[in-house]
């Protein structure tokens, strides 16, 4: 007979058997509340001159600058929309693909799932009636078809999560992403063009040369399909808001953080305003925004053309920390005066990066007539 | 008054300090076998069951066979159909360079599925600097993790490089971390092993676009089911998704059976107790029946005697219960490294050295303790207590009482002895009951023990009428004594008993294994191969391999073997490929074939199974099994049933001409090579050893046949060494009755020296009763000892393994076993007879 291993048969057969099974997991039962994994945040500290960087004003040619620009550090696909039902049930969604990379040059390899680049998407569903909100994440590599995305159409996708141009290079976009009974499935169509930030779609974040971001928007985008929320399906219309920016910035040292407000108002004009905070106290002078008019005018805003007044506080109780829950934007020199209110206080994002991204309620006048709208707010750094 | 009856009572045993500590070593002796003998076990069966969770981790449910996966399902799971909690895996064996035997296992992970399907290391490693090790594992060139202690092996810290060889070459690895492992049993799982991010180590083994399987975590209850549809709708044919559970099922099984023999010698230890504890606390009450024959006549009525002696036995049961708990703790400290060596050397590695107590186990061992020393109690309290008090204070009423008592065991023994077998007869694949069966017979055994010696003592007297009375009266003391020394012989006898048994069984067992090996190695020389068999080109090169081997000068012919499994409807079956030639076919042990069989085993679609596979998925010769081929559902016909004892739960063989038309070609992972008659060995070896690279070992096969003989003792290292505890725990016991017995006779020996009887002979007679006694139960082992090893052979492990033993017979075991008992009792006499010796007639008359 054969070559047998005879009596340790048996040992190879458990090893088989049970060190087939991915041999160094253990259940960690102080695990319950896991520490913040920092890995994404972290990958990034990395000073590397390879990365290109944003110095000046570029030209962006579609559909190439709907793909990833990787030899840039970040990027991301950010969706963000208020939606409703017939019945006027109120419904936020976020939908956000970062992109990282790890290094400034793809590396060659035979291996399929070799890459310098990682995608992160957010999910996020907030349910204003009965004060649900709801946050998952995915990550990966992009690999091997796992994740990425196009250049030649509106692609990006993480697993199953996608946003993808439905049949043409651009709009309609379709969003799909599901987490166990949480789900959107939307169509998203606009006739518009992109608006560019900053200047002429250059954005800049602190001082230094190149310390700034390619950044365009569709700040309006009708939207409509199916929404799932705790397995119960509803069908929802509302507006929606694309961002896409790409950079090898970061923050400054004195920076602690930002606050991000995208708003959509009655009269169909559009305001963005992105406030650093200074671990100082101090007011940042790189904070800047941008008001696009109903005639599609941009009037650039700047630090001190833009008040914000904190109005109120909310603790989150599942992190302890303390952000601000309203505020007053006001744009003296324009005679426009809003309050902004989140749908629900609970809008705090618990994942690997933790932040508060949350719909809001638009309320104010605006040359002394009053005026209504909607939009999202981003809190980071708190 | 019932303050005076207590005095009287403890004075009594004050005044017996001997006996007293004899009643509590009796009580103490019987828990604390059963108690280390327990937790032994349980410890090392509870942290084997740790170490398998630690081992499955979270996942609960596996893609993938041993030839692996093509990644691209991984990808079409994850993007298209949505599955969460997926890992995909690929592993290789690979040798640490330039030329060591050294085999570590390389993982391949992707560190990016979801957080809570990750390991714990990736989220505590590094000191919380997991974010930079991430980079690293992704974006460093053959950068690795390794566990703490890998690294101790390899004197290696961070930062520093080592050398493997996989099937691509040589590699130079950067260790980028270091994996902390929680805890003893993940520190054990992580040694000698290498984590990797997946696209390294495709580039390190060039498993380009294979996966050697997914885990998954899938939720529990209602939600699993449709995902697992999803699932299974698409997957292709040759794969499926197996519950994790069931892989567990299949290692547990494995340790189920390996656990029988151990399982036997902790019921063997808990009759042993049992004796040991009726033994001394029966001692107890007889002795106080002068006590209580005055106390009767005194006035005290019958309850009151009744519980004091009851109330009295409590408290010496509960501190014996105690003591023997402790003690008990203390010896199964020192058995469960033995225990746990055991299972590491055959199973995998436990690392287990803490003692995990459960409360049921110190319940088991109260109820014990307790339970059978009321038990003992309860008979004679009651008859001292319903007699006169006149007839209490005659000892031959006791006697002739406990004659009674013989006969009645003898009909409860041989009613229990029939009730052992009719269990074992009936309780079919329950190993469990099959060894409940013999713990009856063996119990049947012990009471028709003092039957047994009263006939043998007849037959004695017989034939020593004519001597002297010193000849006569041991005869006649064991006889007229049975209450006392009946019970001592048959704790005796049952410890005898099971030595002899278990070692007939091992010893076959021995034989038959020995043998086996020494047919199936009809080849001079082994090739193992090894690797992952879904390589690229591994086929092709061990094809390469196996024709250069063939052509050397002085190789008569080859053979290969294949190591794999085959799916069937009811899951993946363990089967081995062969390509046999003439030489090879006296390997098989075939117990039943059909006729031509080994042209129609390379023509026909048919298989052999061994005797276990046989035993398990309950085939015939002339059976078909149905095996799942890629184009769809195959039928092979059993063409013989073969010897095997190299698994537990047995394999199938095919031909490999049959299983390449089904089935892709992965190698082999054995060569054998058949030298021819002139050619030199050694010569050989080493121009086979020229043709061989890394991840392939050359054996001959004599050092297979050593290695595995190795394996065996190892086996059964542990059973011998709880074996030996079991009998010197008896021994001790037997002595402490024996002593008790010699010590509550101090009146009779008093009269004997009285009436003229010298030390010397005083001593002779005590020893001679002793080591007939020893005899007695030693002669009434054998044939009990050779049942017990019938049962344990043909019927217990033919269940457990499905394997058929030979039966050896030693008849030199069974004088060993003789002069065991002999011995032991001698041994524990003599003691006693040199203190009765010296006795002082006068005072010995007086201590009564």
């Amino acid at each position: 007979m054969m070559s047998k291993r005879l009596w340790l048969l048996p040992i190879a057969l458990a090893l088989a058997a049970g060190g087939g099974l991915m041999t160094f997991r253990y259940k960690d039962p102080a695990d319950v509340e896991p520490p913040k994994d920092d890995a994404f945040s972290d990958t990034l500290s990395a000073g590397d001159p390879g990365f290109e960087r944003a110095y000046r004003p570029r030209p962006f040619s579609f559909p190439d600058d709907f793909g990833p620009h990787e030899r840039f550090r970040t990027e991301w696909w950010y969706f963000t929309g208020n939606l409703q039902t017939q019945g006027r049930r109120r419904f936020g969604y976020e939908l956000t693909f970062f992109r990282f990379a790890l290094t400034p040059h793809r590396p060659a390899s035979q291996s399929a799932w070799r890459t310098n680049q990682l995608y992160m998407a957010h999910f996020a569903l907030t349910d204003a009636k009965t004060g649900g909100f709801f946050a998952d994440e995915r990550f990966s590599r992009a690999a091997n078809g796992l994740a990425g995305a196009r250049n030649d159409r509106y692609r990006v996708w993480l697993y199953d999560w996608k946003a993808e141009s439905r049949d043409d290079v651009d709009f309609p976009i379709r969003l799909q992403a599901r987490s166990g009974a949480f789900a959107i499935d939307l169509n998203l169509e606009t006739q518009d063009s992109p608006v560019l930030q900053g200047d002429k779609g250059l954005s800049q974040k602190s001082a230094e040369p190149g310390n700034a971001s390619y950044y365009y928007s569709y700040p309006r985008i009708a939207t409509n399909g199916i929404l799932t929320v705790g397995g119960k399906i509803h069908r929802v219309t509302g507006e929606s808001w694309m961002d896409r920016e790409w950079s090898t910035s970061a923050l400054a040292k004195e920076q602690a953080g930002w606050d991000w407000f995208a708003l959509q108002l009655d009269d169909k004009s559009e305001l963005m305003f992105y406030r650093f905070r200074r671990k100082d106290g101090r007011p940042d002078p790189n904070s800047a925004g941008a008001w696009f008019l109903a005639d599609r005018s941009k009037l650039p805003l700047t630090e001190r053309e833009v008040v914000v007044e904190v109005l109120g506080y909310w603790k989150s109780p599942h992190s302890k920390i303390t952000y601000p829950a309203r505020w007053r934007l006001s744009v003296p020199g324009q005679k426009l005066s809003l309050e902004i209110v989140p749908l629900i206080n609970d809008q705090e994002l618990n994942l690997s990066y933790r932040y508060w991204e949350g719909a809001v309620s638009v309320r104010g006048r605006w040359n002394g007539k009053e005026i209504e709208g909607k939009g999202y707010v981003e809190l980071t750094g708190y | 008054m019932a303050g005076l009856l207590r005095r009287s009572s403890r004075n009594h045993l004050f005044r017996h300090p001997g006996q007293l500590v004899l009643a509590l070593l009796g009580v103490a002796l019987g828990v604390a076998v059963v108690v280390a003998v327990d937790l032994a076990l349980e410890s090392a069966f509870r942290s084997f069951a740790l170490a398998g969770e630690a081992v499955s981790g979270r996942a609960t449910h596996v893609i993938g066979e041993d030839e692996g996966l093509d990644e691209q399902l991984y990808i079409r799971l994850r993007v298209e159909q949505g599955i969460r909690n997926m890992a995909p895996l690929i592993r290789d064996d690979v040798a640490l360079a330039p030329d060591s035997d050294d085999r570590y296992t390389l993982y391949g992970i992707d560190p990016l599925i979801e957080k809570d399907f990750r390991a714990a290391w990736q989220k505590q490693s590094a000191g919380g600097d997991s974010g930079r090790l991430l980079r690293k594992l992704l974006t460093e060139p053959n950068g690795v993790l390794i566990g703490e202690r890998t690294a101790r092996r390899l004197h290696a810290a961070a930062g520093d490089t080592f050398l493997i060889r996989t099937a691509t070459g040589l590699h130079v690895l950067t260790i980028i971390g270091l994996i902390e492992a929680s805890d003893a049993v993940a520190e054990q799982l992580l040694d000698k092993v290498i984590v990797a991010d997946i696209a390294t180590v495709q580039e390190l083994t060039g498993l380009y676009g294979r996966l050697s399987r997914i885990e998954l975590m899938l939720p529990e209850g209602a939600e699993q089911g449709p995902i697992l549809e999803k699932i299974r709708r698409a997957l292709p044919e040759n794969l499926r998704i197996t519950a994790v559970e069931t892989q567990a099922q299949a290692a547990r099984e494995m340790t189920e059976a390996f656990s029988v023999n151990l399982k036997a010698l902790g019921l063997l230890s808990l009759l042993v107790g049992l004796f040991l504890i009726y033994n001394a606390m029966l001692f107890l009450v007889v002795q106080r029946r002068g006590l209580i024959g005055i106390l009767r006549a005194l006035g005290v009525t019958r309850w009151e005697i009744f519980g004091l002696i009851l109330r009295e036995a409590l408290l010496l049961a509960v501190i014996g219960t105690l003591l023997g708990t402790l003690a008990g703790i203390g010896i199964g400290r020192f058995l469960l490294p033995s225990v746990s060596a055991t299972l590491s050397s055959v199973y995998f590695a436990t690392g287990s050295d803490t003692l995990l107590i459960a409360p049921e186990q110190i319940f088991k061992a109260v109820a014990l303790g307790i339970g059978a020393s009321l038990l003992a109690v309860l008979p004679p309290a009651f008859e001292a207590t319903q007699v006169s008090p006149a007839a209490a204070l005659a000892r031959s009423r006791l006697e002739s009482g406990s004659k009674r008592m013989v006969r009645l065991g003898l009909g409860f023994g041989l009613l229990l002895i029939a009730l052992g077998l009719a269990v074992i007869e009936l309780s079919e694949s329950s190993i469990r009951f099959s060894l409940a069966g013999i713990f009856l017979l063996m119990a049947g055994f012990a009471l028709l023990t003092p039957a047994a010696t009263l006939g043998l003592m007849q037959g004695i007297g017989r034939l020593v009428e004519s001597r002297s009375i010193i000849g006569r009266l041991p005869v006649r003391l064991i006889s007229a004594e049975i209450s006392r020394t009946g019970i001592a012989m048959a704790a005796l006898m049952i410890a005898v008993a099971a030595t002899i048994g278990m070692d007939l069984m091992i010893t076959s067992f021995r034989q038959t294994v020995s043998d086996w090996i020494r047919t199936s190695l009809q080849g001079d020389l082994y090739v193992t191969l090894t690797g992952n068999p879904a390589a690229p080109g591994k086929a092709a090169k061990n094809r390469k391999l196996k024709a250069a081997i063939q052509a050397l000068p002085g190789v008569d012919a080859t053979s290969s073997v294949l190591r794999t499994s085959l799916p069937a409807p009811t899951g993946p079956l363990p089967a081995a490929v062969f390509d046999l030639n003439e030489r090879s076919h006296a390997g098989f042990l075939l117990l039943q074939q059909s006729e031509a069989v080994w042209e129609r085993f390379e023509q026909k679609p048919t298989i052999f199974v061994t005797e276990a596979f046989a035993y398990h998925h309950r085939l015939k010769l002339g059976d078909t099994l149905t095996l799942l081929a890629p184009t769809g559902p195959a039928m092979y016909q059993v063409l013989g049933i073969y010897a095997d004892y190299s698994g537990d739960r047995g394999h199938i063989a095919m031909s490999r001409r049959q299983y390449l038309r089904h089935w892709p070609d992965l190698g082999f992972t054995g060569i054998g090579v058949y030298a021819r008659r002139e050619a030199g060995i050694t010569e050989l070896e080493k121009s086979i050893r020229r043709t061989l690279s890394a991840g392939q070992t050359l054996r001959s096969a004599r050092a297979i046949y050593e290695a595995s003989m190795h394996v065996f003792e190892q086996t059964f290292a542990i059973t011998e060494t709880l074996r030996g505890l079991a009998a010197g725990i008896a021994m001790i016991g037997v002595f402490g009755a024996l002593t008790a017995l010699q010590l509550e006779r101090a009146r009779q020996i008093g009269i004997l020296r009285a009436i003229g009887l010298t030390p010397a002979q005083l001593y002779r007679l005590i020893a001679t009763e002793t080591g007939l006694m020893g005899l007695c139960a030693g002669l009434f082992a054998l044939p009990v000892g050779c049942l017990v090893a019938y049962e344990l052979i043909f019927v217990i492990y033919r269940r457990a393994f499905g394997w058929t033993m030979a039966f050896h017979f030693h008849p030199e075991m069974l004088l060993y076993g003789l002069l065991l008992a002999f011995g032991a009792a001698l041994l524990a006499g003599l003691w006693p007879a040199r203190k009765m010796a010296r006795i002082n007639p006068a005072e010995a008359l007086r201590m009564e």
